[in-house]
């Protein structure tokens, strides 16, 4: 486990002018909090920390207000700008060195799929693996062997490897990985089919049709 | 073509597209994909006749995943008729995008035919796109 040391400065200022001021100055801002210490406002520099988003990295805090304190933290959310991409929020977590924590921590596939050499297409449904250990225990990326995974079959969570230390909390029947038939070709025939029909009336929920009304009408004559 | 199955009213209004997409926008099924960088009405044809040119560029393999779904009725008056007499009639199914959304994913192909075919594919939509991997999630504005 990857261990850094950041600054970040304790904000007083709060809401959307501020935060606005702060990112214009090339900062951001943020917020830390947990293991009921008191939750503290900060303002910092994007740089290191937006290259680590992913990687659980543990952070020596140090916290510049009137006083002058460390702490150790992990990423724990993050929001981003969804055109850009850049980071514009992050929130920390005071961990303890000896209390396990609970962590999401990448998957990674190994080898290529039997299925794929038959012409299917890999399909990873879950990128991540939530896992519960001590700070120190946490792997930077569990690793999968998919080289045997063949066409319409699945590797679950059940099929992962544990590290030592490590329990994982994502149910064991929830699938990873899997080989699909791909996507098929479509004939110029197709496509006239497609393009050619008219607009479509879906059924109107709580409508009657033309021809239950007209019967209920018949029946109030009656 | 996609249409809903069943719908609550027959028409509705036109509403607003104010603001960035806060959901669908991160790549959740594929490996690439193709993002507005505009808000705007895509009609079911647009959605049909660009997914016809993804999986067209990328033959066989490689699986496409349509992110956005038409639900939303646009009307229109017929030609040459006077002002008034009520709303027209339902004539195309759009889906409201916002910029920031991914609209189209793709897996198991190379990274090259990927933005080739997205780049096709956004010729076919009336907005601004950017073609995004999962790494990272950049890449360069590819107008049309």
């Amino acid at each position: 486990m990857e261990r850094h040391s950041i600054e970040a400065d304790i904000r007083t200022e709060t809401g959307k002018g501020a935060a606005r001021r702060l990112r214009r100055e090339g900062r951001i801002p943020g917020v830390v909090y947990g293991r009921e210490k008191k939750p503290e406002s900060i303002a910092i520099d994007p740089g290191l920390i937006s290259k680590l988003m992913h990687s659980n990295s543990i952070f020596d805090l140090t916290l510049k207000g009137d006083e002058e304190k460390e702490e150790v933290v992990i990423i724990k959310d993050y929001q981003k700008d969804v055109i850009k991409g850049t980071l514009t929020h992050v929130d920390f977590q005071f961990i303890s060195m000896d209390e396990k924590i609970s962590v999401s921590v990448p998957l990674r596939l190994l080898g290529t799929a039997a299925g794929v050499h038959e012409g299917g297409v890999l399909q990873q449904l879950m990128r991540e693996v939530d896992i519960e250990a001590l700070p120190t225990n946490i792997p930077s990326e569990i690793e999968l062997d998919i080289s045997e995974l063949e066409m319409a079959n699945s590797l679950s969570v059940a099929d992962l490897e544990t590290p030592e230390g490590v329990e994982i909390t994502t149910d064991s029947n929830e699938v990873i990985v899997t080989v699909v038939p791909p996507t098929e070709e479509i004939t110029e025939e197709e496509e006239e089919d497609i393009f050619a029909d008219e607009f479509e009336e879906p059924e109107v929920i709580g409508e009657e049709s033309d021809e239950e009304e007209e019967e209920d009408f018949e029946r109030e004559e009656e | 073509m996609l249409v809903p199955k069943r719908v609550k009213h027959r028409k509705q209004q036109r509403g607003r597209m104010r603001g960035k997409a806060v959901r669908g926008t991160e790549i959740t099924f594929g490996e690439y994909g193709l993002q507005a960088l505009e808000p705007g009405w895509i009609t079911n044809r647009q959605i049909e006749a660009a997914r016809v040119a993804l999986t067209r560029y990328i033959k066989r393999g490689g699986k496409v995943w349509i992110k956005i779904f038409p639900d939303k009725p646009i009307t229109a008056k017929p030609a040459e008729t006077r002002m008034g007499s009520g709303k027209g009639a339902p004539e195309k199914w759009v889906a409201v995008v916002k910029p920031g959304r991914i609209m189209f994913e793709l897996a198991g192909v190379d990274p090259e035919i990927a933005s080739e075919a997205m780049r096709l594919a956004s010729h076919k939509l009336p907005i601004k796109t950017k073609f995004v991997t999962r790494e990272g999630m950049d890449g360069e504005a590819d107008e049309s």
